[in-house]
């Protein structure tokens, strides 16, 4: 996902890693693998960390695995499934009473046709070893290629969909921006004034800041009443999307203004709007390099937070009128 | 303002002062009639030297570079996608890029959003169960919340950059 959510979707799945490894060594502590029995039956819920569960008996309550494990169900499961950055293989003749979520990892179903799209999450019944519904959520590509299964192009190779999602995404962040600039020039220029030589330190505050939501968040969760916590999370991460696009807009016009620099007046490349323009295209050129165009966009996205709570946080400029 | 009334002000002054006031101002006009008046040139690289101000921006020459990037992304979204469908027909293939860029939107966030409440439960439950886990939490989010509000203070009392250009 390319949009505000990544870098508080890391942070809160970091949290999570943090938060449930204390239960998972509570389990098993020297086995790398947790195995419920044919035949055996066993209350509760069962929360693990990167580790393999094979769930052959009955759990009464919930699974959840959470960063890199790994699931085998073929026996009956009372709660939901919960895959927290896992995956997990639900077998024939197997049996889930709840829900089954799974947000970046993977999900097979070997009785039918996998169940792996975020539009699908959305059709009830979602599958029938499900008692309650499958959502999945994995990223906005994966929504993009499960919709051309659908379509006449779906025996197509995905990377040029990919792309074409990426430069459309891309022309949205510049429309976005450039709104911002057409409104609010003298704001932005000045949010903007303050990135140059301060990227470190922009980028620490807007991961302290990520981090703080995602602490604030996982104790929230752990304190007060999901609901409460999750509208609670909502305003958090609402805050923090709208910091980052006019934090990042900031960013694509302080690093166009480096490009543009020497455009002379009069030419088309000078001024704030085109060097809003070449910013963002130096840095969507970044994000489209494989492996380091994700850090790239990423501490970009940091930077713009850390911009737009320095801005707020900054002594609004006085003017001062001197008579003679 | 207080616009001073020279009259007022000389009647109070010696006849010297008077007089050394009277040489200056004539130097003064000397001065201003002497000195060449600056040259086109002059005039231009100044003109050519201003930064830009934010109030170019309702100037409709300045957005023709953004104009042509818009133009250019959403281009070649529609060329890299179009081209293998290119087959389909214009219509089917633009048709399709519509539907999928609307449902890669669309579709994810809504998933998103409906599995936001089975998420928080399980997280929460998740950490309701361990012990020990409160206190920390608690403590991590006073220390980034304390970094966080001592980063502000300093920001604060931070003094305004001068302006570029």
């Amino acid at each position: 996902m390319r949009c505000g959510s990544r870098p508080l979707a890391l942070a809160f799945l970091a949290t999570t890693l943090l938060a449930a490894s204390p239960i998972a060594r509570s389990e098993e502590s020297s086995a790398s693998e947790i195995r419920v029995p044919a035949g055996t039956t066993r209350s509760g819920d069962l929360v693990a960390l990167g580790r393999k569960i094979f769930l052959e008996g009955e759990l009464g309550g919930s699974l959840v695995l959470v960063g890199g494990g790994e699931a085998v169900v073929s026996g009956r499961l009372g709660g939901s499934l919960v895959l927290l950055g896992a995956s997990a293989t639900v077998r024939r003749g197997a049996r889930i009473d709840g829900d089954v979520l799974s947000i970046g990892g993977s999900l097979t179903f070997e009785e039918n046709p996998p169940v792996s799209s975020a539009l699908a999450s959305s059709r009830a019944p979602s599958h029938s070893q499900v008692g309650g519904r499958v959502r999945t959520v994995t990223a906005l590509e994966a929504s993009v290629a499960t919709e051309l299964q659908t379509s006449p192009a779906a025996s197509l190779a995905q990377w040029p969909f990919l792309l074409s999602f990426r430069l459309a995404l891309l022309f949205a962040w510049l429309i976005a921006s450039l709104g911002l600039l057409a409104l609010a020039p003298r704001a932005l220029g000045a949010a903007a004034d303050g990135v140059p030589g301060r990227g470190a330190f922009l980028a620490a505050l807007g991961a302290t800041a990520v981090l703080t939501a995602a602490f604030a968040g996982a104790l929230a969760l752990s304190l007060l009443p999901s609901r409460l916590a999750l509208g609670g999370g909502v305003v958090f991460l609402t805050a923090l999307v709208a910091a980052k696009v006019w934090g990042l807009a900031a960013v694509f016009l302080a690093l166009g203004r480096r490009l543009n620099a020497t455009a002379p007046r009069g030419s088309a490349l000078f001024g704030d709007p085109a060097a809003a323009a070449l910013g963002l295209l130096a840095l969507g050129a970044a994000s489209l390099v494989p492996v380091a165009g994700p850090l790239v966009w990423g501490a970009a996205s940091l930077v713009g937070i850390g911009v737009s709570l320095a801005t707020a946080a900054s002594r609004a400029p006085r003017v001062a009128l001197a008579l003679s | 303002m207080q616009i001073r009334d020279d009259a007022e002000q000389l009647s109070g002054l010696s006849p010297e002062e008077r007089e050394r006031d009277r040489r200056l101002e004539l130097l003064l006009d000397e001065c201003v009639a002497s000195s060449p008046a600056p040259g086109p040139e002059l005039t231009a690289a100044i003109l050519a030297a201003r930064p830009f101000a934010p109030w170019e921006v309702r100037k409709a020459r300045a957005w023709r570079v953004p104009a042509l990037a818009a133009s250019g992304l959403l281009a070649a979204s529609l060329a890299v996608f179009l081209a293998p469908l290119w087959s389909l027909g214009p219509v089917a293939a633009m048709d399709l890029w519509v539907r999928v860029i609307a449902a890669s939107a669309s579709g994810a966030l809504g998933a998103a959003l409906a599995a936001a409440p089975a998420l928080a439960d399980a997280t929460g439950r998740a950490l309701a169960g361990a012990d020990g886990l409160k206190p920390a939490l608690g403590g991590l989010l006073l220390l980034s919340g304390g970094s966080l509000a001592l980063i502000a203070r300093r920001l604060a009392k931070r003094p305004v950059r001068a302006a570029r250009g």
